[in-house]
This record gives C-alpha cells, structure tokens and sequence, in this order.
C-alpha cells in the first residue's frame, strides 16, 4: 500500500512538473518574439500552436476521403490536419515495428547460433564489435544509397541496428546461462532439442528483455533520424518540409508526437514483456 | 549535557527504550517494548534471540543508526543522537570498502581524524599483524577471502580505538572453521584492550563461548539476563559441562528450540 | 586462516603464466579482423562499385583525400581533406561529450541524495528521454542557425540525460552500509562523498561514459548532415550528393576508427581507475 501511495505521489509531482514546464514554455513564448524567415515565431506560443501549427498540418493532407487537400486551394480544416498526422503516424509506427521485428529475429537468431562455437563466437566477435561502434546515425546516407530512402529502406536500417543490438544481448544471454542447468538436464537424459526448448530459450528471456527494451528505444531514434534526414511519408517528412520555411510549431509538433509515441509504445512493451518474466525476480519489480 | 551519576561508571545504558517500524502496508510493528539494560565498562556481552526480535535494532539504537526512538540511550555519559567514533561498529554485511587496500581500509578511520600517514601506517600495520593479516596489507579486498575481509574489518575497528565496541553478527556468513578462529582473534582483542562489547549473535554456542554476559532478547524484550561464570579461555570442554549445559538448555529453551 | 589462505590472495596478485588458450585467444582477435576484411571484399567484388567498393578502395581513397580534397570545395567547405573535418567533428563530441556528462553527473547524484531535486528532475529526464534529442536537432537548427554551437548544445544534452540516469542510478546503488561504516568513524559528510560516494560510484559512470561517448559520434554526424558549417558529417553529405560510394565509406570508417579509438581509450582508463573491482 505505501508503494502505491509513493508511486501515487511520484506521478502527481511528475504531472506538476510538466505542467510548470508547460507554463514556462509559454512564458518564454511571450518573451522571445523573434520570428523567422517566413514570419513564424521561433518559440511559438501553446495558442499558436494550435490555432497555426496543427491547423495548418492540413497541407500535408493529399485530399482522399472526401476531405479536400489545401494544394488545390480548400481551407485548411482540424480534420484534414488530423488525417494528415494519422497517416504520417501510421507510416512511421509501420517502420519502426517492422523493424523492430525483423531486427529481432535475425539478431537473436544469429544470436544463437553463433552461441554454439566458441571458436565461431570469438572469430565473428571483431566484425560485430566495428558494426556496433560505427555510429548508426553516421550510415543513413549509406543505407539511402543502397535500398532507397523510402518505407524498405528505413526499415532495413532500423533492422539493421536492432540486430546488432540483440546479437550481442543474445550471445551474452547465452554465456550467462548457468552451466549447472544444462549438467541438470544431461543427467536427465535431454536431446539437444530439448535443452534449446527448455532451457535455453527460457533462460535467455530476461536478460534478452533488456536488451529488447534499449533496442525499441533505438528502434525510434533510427526511424526519426532516418525520416528527418529524406525520407518521403511519415512524420519526419513533415519536419524536413517545415524545416524549409522555419515553421518551428509544425516540428514542435511533430516532437511532441514522436514523445508521446515513444513513450507510450515503451510502457506497452515493458508491461507486455514483463510476463514473460513472471519467474523471475526482475519480473516482480 | 546530561550527566546522570550512574550512567557515568556505566558503559551504556538503556532506559525504557521502545522503537517502532512502519510496515509497508502501512501498519506499525514495535521492534523494541520498553528494554532497559546497563552494561558495565569492559563486560563483553551477547545478545541472542531469534531473528527479527529486536536484537539488532537494539544494536542500531546504541550505535546511533537509527534515529527515531522513545527511551533513554546513553553511551559513556552522553546521550546518543547518531553515530560517533566512540562506538565502533562491526557490521553484519561486509563492509569493508572495495575500492581501498587493505591498510587503507584499516586505517580509514584514523585518516578521518586527521592523524598523520606515517603514524596511521605504523598503527595499521600493527592491527593487521595482531589479526595475521601483515602479509596482504597492500591487497584489494577482492582478493581476500571471506574470512580475510572479516579479520580486515575487526583490525579497523580496534585501530580506531572507540572504548565501545558493537558487533552485528560479525561472523554469520562464514563457514564453522572461520568462524571459530574469528571469535578467537576477536576474543584475544578484547582481551588486550578491555574494551566494552555488544555482541550480536543468533549462535548460542557463539554467545557462551565469548561473552561474560549473556542477554536474550525475545519479541522485544528482554527475557533472560544472566552471567557467564567461565573464565576464559573457554574450551568445549568448559561448555559442555552440567552448569553450562544448564545455562544452555535456558536459552535455548527460551529462543524457542526447546 | 592457514599460510594457504595468504599465499592464495598473495598469488592472486603476481603474474598469470601465459596458456595455451590465451595465446590462442589473442590469435582469433586479429584472424576475427582480417576475417571481417575478407568478407567484405567478397562481397564487393561480385557488386557494382556504385555499390560497394572493397576495403582496399577505401583506404585510398581515405589516403588521397586525408589532407585535401577538391571535391569538398564544390560544396562549400573549402578544399580541405577529411583530416581537418574529422577535427571538427572530434572537437564538438569532446565538447559537448565532457560539458554534459560533468552536468548530468552532478545532478544524477545530487538527485540521488536529496529527495526534492529528485521528484523535480526524475520527470523532466523521463520526458527528454533519447529519442526527442533527435528531434530537437531541426529545432536547434531553427533557433541558433548553421554553426558549431548547434551540434555541440545537442551532445551536450544527450550526454547530460544520459549521464543523469547512469548517474543517480550508480549513486542509488552504492550499497549504504558503506555509508554507515564511515559514520560511525566519524567521517563528516565531505569525507563520506570523497571516500565512499565517488569512489563507489565510479564503475557504473564510467560504464556508462562509455556507452555515452559511442552514441555521441553518432549524434555529431548526424547533426552536421542536418546542417553544420564543416565536419565528416558534412563530407558524408557531400559525397552522397555525387554518388562517391568510397568517399562515403572512407568517411564512414574515419568515424568508426575514431569512435574505437576513443572507446579503447575509455576502456584503459577505467581499467585503471576501477583496477579494485
């Protein structure tokens, strides 16, 4: 019960922060009224951001759906603006999850497989140490170069990290394993299948949970930077065409958005994979 | 300053002492229930009873390291508010600090009170051998055994020379062998110093064989208090004859083994 | 404690005798590397050099244009060679690498001790986790415009999130019976910062120093391709621009040989410092 209570309290004082923050923000908004190029204030007021900024999403809206696009001279409406983000969001939650997967299942699965030389393990260990610490941010042009800017070639960049990222969690699962529950399961009698089945694959779960959860994080940062640096569709796209007129509320927005995005997808994997780890102590925190 | 005539021949005393806790349902446990004891200066006394009793909150109060209680705790005259150099601690975690060597470790707290490096090396150096430890004063502790890092945590209490000295199962974690030569060396320790010592145990034999006093505590309270007449050093054989048998049916009996 | 107890912890401290095993170890590290080489030129010989080129390409390419290169001029910076961008680009990550790790260490371990800077910050850091760094990278662009200032203010605040967390976490886990034990020998609480509270702390930092500093790279990169006045990131933009496939792994692997350089540096470092663990 008192956890409860603290955990009651910590959340009220985290709404009270965010809240003085909003305030300040809006604060500074009044204070700082430079503008830039195209007449847009630098720290645009929460009233312009929303009489304006969203408003003005409508632009980015193609015109299905019986609801007029702006290009062919309709006013902008809420609606249009709302579709126009819908469909940023879906594009990019697409990525990102499509990533995450196929990401996963090379990764662990290589993973694995490896697992099983020790002398496969220390002659693929170099390559993946060079692979993690070239920065991933650093090779976006590349992977544009290769497989194109558009929806497959982002989702091969964020598998692409994820994979790396869950190889070495999962080869360091493996490794961690202790020895005594496969001597266990030899005195029983097991067969390899068993022992991968039963054993093996249970027994890497929680620390692969972590690792999984550092990886969707980086999931999003590749899907955001990936867009914002030429993608077409998704959300980062709106910030590359807002960029160009110094229409700082629309990437606020779209900021907004991507935190919300992020953080909200985060909760859900964390509680999801919290029971796969029912048995274990991390699973009762 | 509180000077009350006895307290002042007495080492520690103990007044109507009541602690309580706050579960985390939010109910409330009283750990302590009025204990009262006196302990006279260079008595070595034990405390046993069973786990989670009070033995070791009893131990904390003394010690300074709790701070809200109800009572009168008194060490050597003076009222106990928080920890203090004039009453060592033996903690029943290790505690020996990783991330200095052994002779450091030793001589922490003379740093702390701005003695000189050469003098705290000679004092160090001293204590290590009186625990035979001389020859890895210049080892991390993780490299040192379980029993080694506990021989280093008594030569750092007794290099700061606080005339108190508490322990909190100093010696649970290690295995019959150790633990038998640690209650030696810190036995042969109290007895070149004279030192007055609180001894926390839930080991009876470890309770007859080193304290000249032996107080069980039980849901609280103090229920058993009495005398060790064996003079030391005691053997096994001193143990088990009739009166210590005796002595050792009554707290056994009364830590509920019996 | 028998003399077997001493001369163990003494023998622990001299020299391990060299095996077998450990010679073979050392082998497959640099076999792992050539391994790693071989596997790429394979795989670029059977692919169109619009594609890959292999690793021996790259490396001249990196050696012709180290010092200058006329490509850049085309593009407006200038006609200096990758070297003099790399410096830029090193420059701002140490800057904003070390300005922000030293913020977010203090407040991780103020945070961690005193309970009102704690329920103050712990939500701001929750909301400016890593991923609206990123997105902050167009804003800052907006606010301060095309120069250093703007990529370094973004490392600089990743790494002071980063930090932060690595920090109070470190400062959280320091067991406290540490802390008692000093109290009771009378260390004041200047003494029991210095003595307990860094030295306890500083595995988990410097860990995660480590894991800062590898992001940070990346971070730059990517800021000086949004928009930056000079550095790799630039180059790299540069070089997609025409389609030059060795001049952007030249470029490319520049940052990863820097980034490990940097990291094995880290490493040595914190070996030494946490040489008690």
């Amino acid at each position: 019960m008192r956890r409860r209570r603290e955990r009651l309290s910590r959340a009220i004082s985290g709404v009270g922060v965010l809240i003085v923050l909003v305030l300040l923000w809006e604060l500074l908004s009044r204070l700082v009224t430079a503008t830039g190029s195209y007449h847009e204030p630098l720290v645009p007021s929460w009233e312009y951001l929303w009489s304006n900024s969203l408003l003005r999403m409508a632009d980015y809206w193609d015109g299905s759906f019986g609801i007029p696009s702006t290009v062919e001279g309709a006013a902008p409406s809420y609606a249009a603006a709302l579709l126009a983000l819908t469909k940023a969001s879906l594009v990019t939650f697409e990525r990102v999850l499509a990533g995450v997967a196929c990401g996963l299942v090379a990764g662990i699965g290589l993973g694995i497989l490896v697992s099983t030389s020790r002398l496969a393990r220390r002659l693929v260990a170099p390559t993946v140490h060079i692979l993690r610490m070239t920065p991933f941010l650093a090779m976006i042009p590349l992977f544009n170069l290769w497989f194109g800017a558009a929806t497959f070639g982002i989702i091969l960049f964020v598998a692409y990290g994820v994979a790396v990222i869950m190889f070495i969690g999962a080869i360091n699962a493996v490794g961690n394993i202790p020895k005594v529950y496969f001597d266990r399961a030899a005195t029983a009698g097991a067969g390899v299948i068993t022992k991968y089945q039963l054993i093996l694959l249970p027994a890497i779960v929680p620390e692969l949970r972590s690792s999984l959860l550092l990886s969707f994080g980086l999931a999003w940062s590749l899907v955001v930077a990936g867009e914002l640096l030429g993608a077409q569709e998704g959300l980062g796209v709106i910030v590359t065409y807002a960029l160009q007129f110094a229409y700082t509320g629309r990437v606020m927005i779209v900021a907004f958005l991507f935190i919300l995005y992020s953080g909200i997808s985060f909760v859900i994997v964390e509680a999801l994979s919290r029971r796969l780890i029912a048995w274990h102590h991390q699973g009762t925190q | 300053m509180d000077a009350r005539p006895n307290a002042m021949t007495k080492a520690i005393v103990v007044r109507n002492l009541c602690v309580d806790f706050t579960r985390d349902d939010g109910g409330r446990v009283r750990a302590l229930n009025n204990v009262s004891v006196a302990i006279a200066q260079g008595e070595f006394i034990c405390v046993v009873g069973r786990s989670g009793h009070g033995k070791t909150t009893l131990l904390n109060v003394i010690g300074g390291l709790l701070g809200r209680y109800e009572g009168e705790v008194y060490a050597l005259g003076k009222k106990v508010t928080g920890p203090g150099i004039d009453r060592g601690v033996i903690f029943q975690r290790d505690a020996v600090f990783p991330w200095m060597r052994v002779e450091d470790n030793v001589a922490f707290g003379l740093r702390v009170a701005g003695i000189p490096k050469s003098e705290r090396a000679r004092i160090a150096r001293e204590h290590l051998d009186m625990v035979g430890l001389g020859d890895v004063k210049r080892a991390w502790p993780r490299e040192l055994s379980g029993g080694m890092r506990a021989r280093v945590a008594v030569a750092g209490v007794f290099a700061s020379d606080p005339p108190i000295l508490l322990a909190d199962e100093p010696f649970g974690a290690l295995d019959y062998v150790t633990r038998r030569q640690l209650q030696e060396v810190l036995f042969q320790l109290w007895q070149r110093t004279q030192k007055t010592v609180l001894f926390v145990t839930h080991d009876v034999d470890e309770a007859l064989r080193l304290g000249s006093r032996v107080i069980v505590i039980s849901n609280g309270a103090i229920v058993e208090d009495q005398h060790v007449d064996l003079p030391p050093p005691r053997t096994d054989d001193d143990l088990a004859t009739p009166r210590s048998l005796e002595l050792k049916h009554l707290l056994l009996r009364h830590i509920g083994l019996e | 404690m028998t003399a077997d107890d001493v001369s163990a912890a003494v023998g622990r401290r001299g020299k391990r005798t060299l095996r077998t095993r450990d010679l073979g170890d050392a082998l497959t590290a640099p076999a792992g590397v050539v391994l790693f080489l071989l596997v790429w030129t394979a795989v670029a010989s059977r692919l169109p050099p619009s594609r890959l080129v292999s690793p021996w390409a790259v490396a001249i390419d990196l050696w012709n244009n180290f010092l200058r290169s006329p490509r850049m001029a085309v593009f407006g910076l200038g006609e200096t060679g990758y070297g003099e961008l790399l410096l830029y680009t090193a420059r701002n990550v140490l800057i904003g690498f070390a300005v922000g790790s030293a913020i977010g260490i203090i407040i991780g371990i103020a945070s961690a001790r005193f309970r009102l800077l704690r329920i103050i910050i712990d939500p701001i850091v929750l909301v400016l986790g890593t991923v609206p760094v990123l997105v902050a990278a167009p804003l800052f662009l907006l606010w301060f415009g095309v120069v250093p200032f703007t990529q370094v203010l973004l490392v600089a605040g990743y790494s002071a999130i980063m930090m932060e967390i690595f920090s109070q976490a470190a400062a959280d886990n320091v067991d406290p019976v540490y802390e008692k034990s000093a109290m009771t020998r009378g260390a004041s609480w200047y003494q029991r910062l210095r003595f307990i509270l860094i030295p306890g702390v500083a595995p988990e930092i410097l860990g995660g120093l480590r894991i800062t500093l590898a992001s940070a790279w990346g971070l730059e990169t990517f800021a000086e391709i949004l928009g930056a006045p000079s550095g790799i990131g630039q180059a790299i933009k540069t070089l997609t621009n025409v389609n030059n496939v060795a001049g952007m792994l030249a470029c490319v692997s520049l940052v990863a040989i820097v980034a490990i350089a940097a990291d094995m540096l880290l490493v040595v470092t914190n070996r030494h410092i946490t040489r008690w663990a």
